[in-house]
Order: structure tokens, then C-alpha cells, then sequence
């Protein structure tokens, strides 16, 4: 019964997975093209500090962020229908489980973090004699179907004459115009202010504020990565790490905790969650990131694996020294014992 | 003269039903065979106004030259709001890749279509948008002088009263 309930719960949910897919694989498409030009020199021989899509960085991050099925497949908000019902044989269930783990790993994508997006202050013509004519500005956007919205034309007039490129605000805005996307809102919702963002963290629901995030902003612009900045902060000062665990912000997490050096709480998070692989992994994507650091030498002259690294770290370059090696001996101590437990019977 | 791929395509036509090989996927585009063909016509990219009471809205058009102006076109090219929004703006959308189409074509735009070409920077300026401009400056200044010299007398009178 118990395997029926999972099966069931597992095909009516993968069935409504579609727009989630969409929405990742447009924000991949649209990242894939400034990306393309980078990824060709991504490797880390290259003497460059790793980057977000490097594969190495890419799999430690899938590595750590799980797959717990049943959070991955929880119920969401939609539309009332009754559940469907299959007969299925053992064979069947394990297709329709791998299936399902395949659909879990596409929802899991992570969505890219990029560089934020420069000023565009282009000016194509100054025809100052026109100044005078108009008192509003005309803004002429190219509706082409077929060219990206990166390299569409979208040029204003200014009442003084000058013609210029449009700016990244009013681009996203004439884009969202007329060619409006699912869920995206002409002007941003007032829940990504920061006052509201604070009683958004005090309900818990980080999550849900960086799926709409990654809906209304692109991946680019300097709301998005303010947003996504200020959650992050919060869950690393209250320590809600299972919060985006096994969900696609998990990995987004992980990079900016590294890249800020906050990686303490997260640490011993997952010591106390017994998920030393996990943690070992972490301190290994710290050191790709700062190899300059002590603890990165230490290690690499003892070629530490697993709980070594993570003594190395806790000795070296950890903020919360105290707290790190105390939650390591207490796994010690609950690891020795179950080995005792195991062994004594 | 019929427009050119009017003749065209009868010619396409004609020749597939007398060979009896219409190909399933070569599509035989009937609409501009079904239309009037009218004696001198010529198709235009002009503005079709449409909208409520008070509230104008134009779309940018490719149609025949002889049909009413809001009736049946060939293609809309575009649309253009003549009521500045609330960031005091006047949104133009032009599909260029269609409206070069058309042009090559042989369409001719109307003064309104060319004066937005221009001002977005497709066409050179209309010349009429530079004239008034010029005419604009130049009542200004004219304003201005006067102006002045109405200032200029009225500080003279000023000034004899009370010398006197």
C-alpha cells in the first residue's frame, strides 16, 4: 500500500513539472549565450579562478544538494485533480521510479549565477536641432520574432534629440511588453523590497521568494542578485540550511557561501546532520576557489580526504574554530559508538 | 499592374494543377489571389487607427493602397500609441525584419510611417520633421527678440519718468 501511495504521489507530480522545466530551460538558453564565449576557456589549468559552470564545481554542488524524493515531489499550489491509479508490476515501479528520479534531477537544475550586467549607455545619434519638437520620448522597439531578447533593438528619443540604446530596466520593461512571459509582472512586486523581504524570512518561505525571483528578474540583473543575496545572508545568520536543502537554490548557496568565506555554519549544519561527504566536499570546492589560503596548503601536502580535510579546516581558517571541532567530536564519539553497538551483538 | 507576387504566384499555380503535382508541403498562399485586384494599386505601410472614444491606437500596416484605412490588410507590421505612458513615453513597435520585406517589395510608406522610420533611425530624418524644427526655432527666437525689446522700451519709459 505504502509503495502504491508512493507511486501515485510520484506520477501525478511528475506530471506537473512542465512549467518549472520551461522556466529553467529559458533562463538556461538566455545564460548559455553569454556564457558560450567563456566556457570555451573554462578549464582550471587555465590559471582562472573557477567559475559557477565549470563541470568540476558543477558536480560537487549536484553532489551536495541531495535528492530527497519526497521534498523534492511535495505538494504545490495547483489546480485540483483527482489521482491517477496504476497496476504496475515490480518492473514497472522501478521504470517508473527511475523516471521519476530523472524528472526530480531536471527540476533540480540550478539556475546560473552570473556576473552582473554592465551599464548600456550608447548613443547612436545627438540631432540637436530637433530639441523642442516633442516633450515625451519615443521608444521603438524591434518586434522580430526570431532574434533573442539580448540582441533585439530597443532604441529610444530623447526630447532633446539624441537617439539611444535603451537601458536594462527599460528593456526587461518593453521585452515583458510584447512578448510577456508567465508569471512576470511589468513593474517587480513590492515583496522584493527589503522591509518585506524581512517577514517573507520571519514565514520561512526562502524558497518560495527565489522561485519568484527567478521568474520576475533575469539572472543578471542587480535585483536578482540582491535579492538572492539578502536570502542567502538570512539563512546563513539563523542557520536554516535545510530550508533550500534539496531543492535547485542549494547549490547558488553553497557558491556564494564560499565565495564570501561563510562557510562555518553550513559546516557544522551538515557534521550534525552526520554528512561528512558533504562537508569534505564543501572545504574541497573552498580550496578550488582560494588556493592562496593556509588551509589549502596544509591540505594539499597531506593529501587529506574526508574528516582529515575538514580538522585541517577547523584548525586553520575557520571563524567558529570552537563550535566546528566540537560538533566534529561529538560525531566522533556517536560514530565510535554505533561501531561499538554494531560490533558488541 | 498587379502587384508583382500576385503574378507570381498565379504563374505557381497554374503550373502545379497542370502538372498535378502539388507537393504536400509546398503551400499555395490563396489569400492574395482571392483579394481585389485593383486597377493601379499599390500596397502601402501606413496606420490604421483603431482604439475607443478619446483613445486613439494605430497600427503599423502593410495593405492596399485603394482599401478603407482600418479594413482588411495584408500584414501589421507593428503598432504605435500616440498617449505618452506612465515613465512619459510613446511606445513604437516595428517589425524591421518585415518592414525591409515590403519595402523591397515596393510598398510605399506614408508621411506619418516615414516620419517614425526616421525618428527611430531606420530612415534618414523625414525632412518636414527637420523643417519644423528649424520653424520652431525660429518663432522662439522671434519670441524672444520681441521680448526683449518690449523689456528694453518699457525700461526706457520707466527710466524717463523718473528723470522727469
Amino acid at each position: 500500500m505504502a509503495a502504491f501511495r508512493v507511486t501515485r504521489c510520484l506520477i501525478r507530480d511528475s506530471a506537473r513539472l512542465r512549467n518549472v522545466e520551461q522556466k529553467s530551460a529559458v533562463v538556461f538558453r538566455c545564460a548559455r549565450r553569454t556564457l558560450s564565449s567563456e566556457s570555451a576557456n573554462n578549464s582550471p589549468t587555465d590559471g582562472r579562478s573557477p567559475q559557477f559552470s565549470d563541470e568540476e564545481v558543477q558536480n560537487i554542488l549536484t553532489k551536495i544538494t541531495g535528492l530527497d524524493l519526497q521534498k523534492a515531489f511535495r505538494p504545490v499550489k495547483q489546480e485540483l485533480k483527482p489521482p491517477t491509479y496504476r497496476l504496475m508490476t515490480d518492473a514497472q515501479l522501478a521504470e517508473a521510479t527511475q523516471k521519476a528520479i530523472q524528472v526530480a534531477k531536471e527540476r533540480l537544475k540550478m539556475p546560473p549565477v552570473l556576473s552582473e550586467r554592465k551599464l548600456i549607455d550608447d548613443v547612436l545619434a545627438e540631432d540637436k536641432f530637433l530639441e523642442g519638437l516633442e516633450t515625451v520620448k519615443y521608444v521603438f522597439t524591434d518586434i522580430t520574432y526570431n532574434i533573442p531578447h539580448r540582441e533585439r533593438f530597443i532604441v529610444i528619443r530623447e526630447p532633446d534629440g539624441t537617439l539611444r540604446k535603451a537601458t536594462w530596466e527599460e528593456r526587461d520593461r518593453m521585452v515583458q511588453l510584447y512578448f510577456p512571459r508567465e508569471g512576470r509582472r511589468l513593474t517587480p512586486p513590492p515583496v522584493f523590497k527589503e522591509e518585506n523581504l524581512k517577514v517573507v524570512f520571519l514565514q520561512d518561505r526562502h524558497e518560495d521568494i527565489l522561485d519568484l525571483c527567478l521568474v520576475q528578474f533575469e539572472p543578471d540583473s542587480p535585483d536578482y542578485r540582491r535579492v538572492h543575496n539578502l536570502t542567502y545572508e538570512d539563512i546563513d545568520k539563523h542557520g536554516k540550511y535545510d530550508l533550500p536543502c534539496s531543492t535547485r537554490h542549494f547549490g547558488g548557496m553553497v557558491w556564494y557561501l564560499v565565495n564570501g568565506k561563510k562557510i562555518d555554519g553550513l559546516l557544522i549544519d551538515m557534521i550534525q546532520r552526520d554528512l561528512i561527504q558533504d562537508a569534505a566536499s564543501v572545504i574541497h570546492l573552498y580550496h578550488m576557489l582560494h588556493p592562496q589560503g593556509s588551509a589549502a596548503k596544509e591540505a594539499g601536502e597531506q593529501q587529506a580526504q574526508g574528516i582529515d580535510l575538514v580538522k585541517i579546516f577547523a584548525r586553520t581558517e575557520s571563524q567558529k574554530a570552537g563550535y566546528v571541532e566540537l560538533a566534529l567530536q561529538a560525531y566522533q564519539e556517536t560514530s565510535t559508538e554505533r561501531s561499538a553497538q554494531s560490533s558488541s551483538p | 499592374m498587379a502587384a508583382p507576387e500576385a503574378i507570381e504566384l498565379t504563374r505557381l499555380v497554374y503550373s502545379d494543377v497542370l502538372n498535378f503535382n502539388l507537393a504536400k508541403d509546398t503551400m499555395v498562399h490563396l489569400s492574395s489571389l482571392l483579394l481585389k485586384h485593383y486597377h493601379g494599386g499599390h500596397v502601402v505601410i501606413r496606420l490604421a487607427l483603431g482604439g475607443c472614444t478619446n483613445r486613439p491606437f494605430y497600427r503599423i500596416v502593410a495593405a492596399y493602397n485603394k482599401r478603407a484605412r482600418d479594413s482588411k490588410h495584408i500584414e501589421q507590421l507593428g503598432s504605435f500609441d500616440p498617449l505618452p505612458n506612465l515613465y512619459n513615453e510613446k511606445l513604437v513597435s516595428l517589425n524591421f525584419q518585415r518592414i525591409k520585406y515590403w519595402i523591397a517589395c515596393g510598398a510605399h510608406p506614408t508621411k506619418p510611417v516615414a516620419k517614425l522610420l526616421g525618428l527611430s533611425g531606420f530612415f534618414p530624418l523625414y525632412p518636414m520633421t527637420v523643417t519644423k524644427a528649424e520653424r520652431l526655432r525660429k518663432t522662439v527666437a522671434q519670441k524672444e527678440a520681441l521680448g526683449a525689446s518690449e523689456e528694453g522700451s518699457e525700461e526706457a519709459s520707466e527710466s524717463k519718468p523718473e528723470t522727469a
